[in-house]
């Protein structure tokens, strides 16, 4: 039975291959090894890519836009099959951050107002998160072969993830590549999910 | 983590519709497997362990434990179970579709092993587990008097998370927990699965043996690497650990060998080459409980080549070959067709599938093989990849 009216709604974000998803199956199996409901969301860049839309490096408003709205679609379903928590893989500022990293990347600009419109449409989301977690780029741990990822922007990204969120005194955890902090991270989230879930 | 000792709420039942749409082998509750009666009445798990078994019932997507019935009728259908014998046949409980010692579980696992011990049956009693054990869960593990409760912690130390989801230091942390809390029950590592390349290294090895240190004894076992979980490796992008598939476990010479290198290299100064450790779940669990093993592995004397001497003793002593006749009435009251025949090694039987094979093995402390399935000499219970075909005896 749900019992709170809306779900409790956890978001990830940071650059690529830093374990956010790694990080959000953890808190998954822990929630419903306590019998919590948990959905997760994910795979936005991928199905960003299928759509048509450029990635990375090659990040354009359109697909922020994209993503960001998505994401928040994916979010609204997953709560509507009744989960009692959300887990976002990602949180609506991580587009933003990909976008501003690309723009810089690039050398490239964006019209101020548009700039503004992608992030007054992310800041919309920050009030419906619980927790927000952003990891930490530690580039002496090795990517998983398979990825050939860009290093300067993979850096940019990182880089603009936490300073949109120190910029704008946005609420997060950091979470870093030592597996302790990932653990006491992991623990933080399932024990105020447990808070807040009635019994 | 300090994980809240008590589940949120009673873990519900699955309604009759999907009870009717699983697989009909994981809707039947009690399944007579090679360490014992298995009772099953929970299925879902949210570990994502790779390598289960639940691929195997096409259950691996359901995340949420969920119970097929009432303990009370879990234990009826365990104890008037045509092939259940009161102190003899081993149990398992709950090792087929989650961990019995997920918060939301672990009530019924207490449940059922009080209903068992009030009956004062002395059966073993096998519990696998990988989650978390804190210590009032071990006060209420030794609180039985009567079972022979064993609780098995499966640790592989493998690193790739695609595979192994759960870190493996929580397995490290509840047998260290159970280890130092026990009193009536006995703790066994569970060294598995074994993998070449994902967890064979020195180190996988010594940490392997710094934590067989905190256990009664250690038994170490390959992969399953059937046909539906190799499909889910190769949906999932993981590395593939064999070419082939195969009905019974992997576990590839080259790797045994530096187990037992390490494990004899680093043994106590009067103590056993290798330790406390064993091939066999049953031979750990005999062990550890200062008893023969009940599966009579001792009749496939190469697997007893690295237990403690003392053990290798007190299994000669309890096996005897058993009567020719008594063991053909008893097969053909089964269902056994062609010769029975019960050589120096096993019994051998035509036309009985695992469970009445299990049966006689189990009341006979006896092997019992299937001609059609033969045991090739070292072998036993492994698929043959990963091992140099040997001259030996042909062993049926």
């Amino acid at each position: 039975m749900v019992t709170t009216v809306q779900p409790i709604r956890i978001g990830v974000l940071g650059t690529h291959s830093t374990g956010k998803t790694m990080l959000l199956r953890r808190i998954e199996m822990e929630l419903r090894a306590q019998g919590i409901t948990v959905q997760r969301t994910g795979r936005l860049g991928k199905r960003a890519a299928a759509a048509g839309l450029p990635k990375m490096q090659h990040h354009i408003a359109q697909s922020t836009e994209w993503i960001i709205t998505q994401g928040i679609a994916d979010e609204i379903g997953a709560a509507a099959q009744g989960a009692e928590v959300v887990l976002l893989d990602r949180a609506a500022h991580d587009a933003i951050a990909y976008f501003h990293a690309a723009l810089e990347y690039r050398g490239d600009t964006a019209p101020r107002l548009e700039r503004e419109r992608l992030l007054t449409l992310a800041a919309t989301q920050l009030p419906k998160y619980h927790l927000l977690l952003a990891t930490v780029l530690d580039e002496s741990v090795p990517v998983e072969t398979g990825h050939d990822y860009d290093p300067r922007y993979r850096r940019l990204v990182d880089h603009h993830v936490h300073q949109l969120l120190d910029r704008d005194d946005i609420p997060h955890l950091r979470v870093t590549s030592d597996p302790d902090n990932q653990a006491h991270i992991v623990e933080e989230a399932v024990q105020s999910c447990l808070k807040e879930a009635v019994v | 983590m300090t994980a809240p000792t008590m589940a949120r709420r009673q873990l519900p039942l699955l309604p009759p519709a999907q009870i009717s749409g699983l697989k009909p082998g994981l809707a039947d509750v009690i399944e007579y497997r090679k360490s014992g009666l298995s009772v099953n009445h929970i299925v879902g798990c949210p570990l994502e362990c790779g390598y289960c078994v639940r691929h195997l019932f096409d259950n691996f997507s359901m995340k949420t434990p969920r119970r097929l019935m009432s303990d009370e009728a879990a234990v009826a259908q365990l104890v008037n179970h045509p092939y259940f014998r009161p102190h003899r046949t081993p149990i398992q409980l709950l090792n087929r579709a989650t961990d019995p010692m997920l918060p939301q579980v672990k009530p019924h696992v207490f449940a059922v092993l009080r209903l068992l011990d009030q009956q004062g049956l002395t059966n073993h009693v096998l519990i696998i587990t990988r989650w978390r054990v804190s210590a009032e869960d071990c006060a209420v593990l030794n609180s039985f008097e009567n079972l022979r409760l064993t609780i098995l912690v499966t640790h592989s130390a493998i690193d790739n998370p695609a595979i192994e989801p759960v870190n493996s230091t929580i397995a490290a942390d509840s047998l260290r927990m159970l280890y130092e809390h026990a009193d009536r029950y006995k703790t066994v590592l569970y060294w598995r699965p074994i993998v070449p390349g994902l967890n064979d290294s020195a180190e996988h090895i010594e940490r392997a043996r710094e934590l067989s240190l905190r256990a009664h004894a250690t038994v170490f076992t390959g992969l399953f690497f059937r046909e539906e979980i190799a499909a889910y490796y190769e949906e999932h992008g993981l590395p593939m650990p064999y070419e082939g598939t195969a009905r019974r476990k992997i576990m590839p010479e080259d790797a045994e060998q530096r187990i037992l290198d390490a494990f004899d290299s680093a043994k106590f100064p009067g103590g056993a080459p290798w330790g406390t450790l064993f091939r066999k779940t049953s031979c750990g669990v005999a062990y550890a409980h200062g008893e023969a093993d009940y599966n009579g592995h001792y009749g496939v004397r190469e697997l007893c080549e690295i237990c403690p001497p003392e053990q290798i003793a007190l299994c000669a002593k309890a096996w005897v070959k058993p009567d020719l006749e008594e063991v053909t009435r008893e097969a053909r009251a089964l269902g056994a067709v062609g010769d029975v025949e019960v050589n120096d090694r096993a019994i051998v039987v035509e036309g009985l599938d695992e469970p009445p094979r299990y049966y006689l093995q189990h009341g006979f402390g006896y092997q019992c093989h299937d001609r059609a399935k033969p045991h090739l000499y070292r072998q036993h219970g492994r698929a043959p990849i990963g091992w140099e075909a040997e001259n030996g005896p042909d062993t049926p």
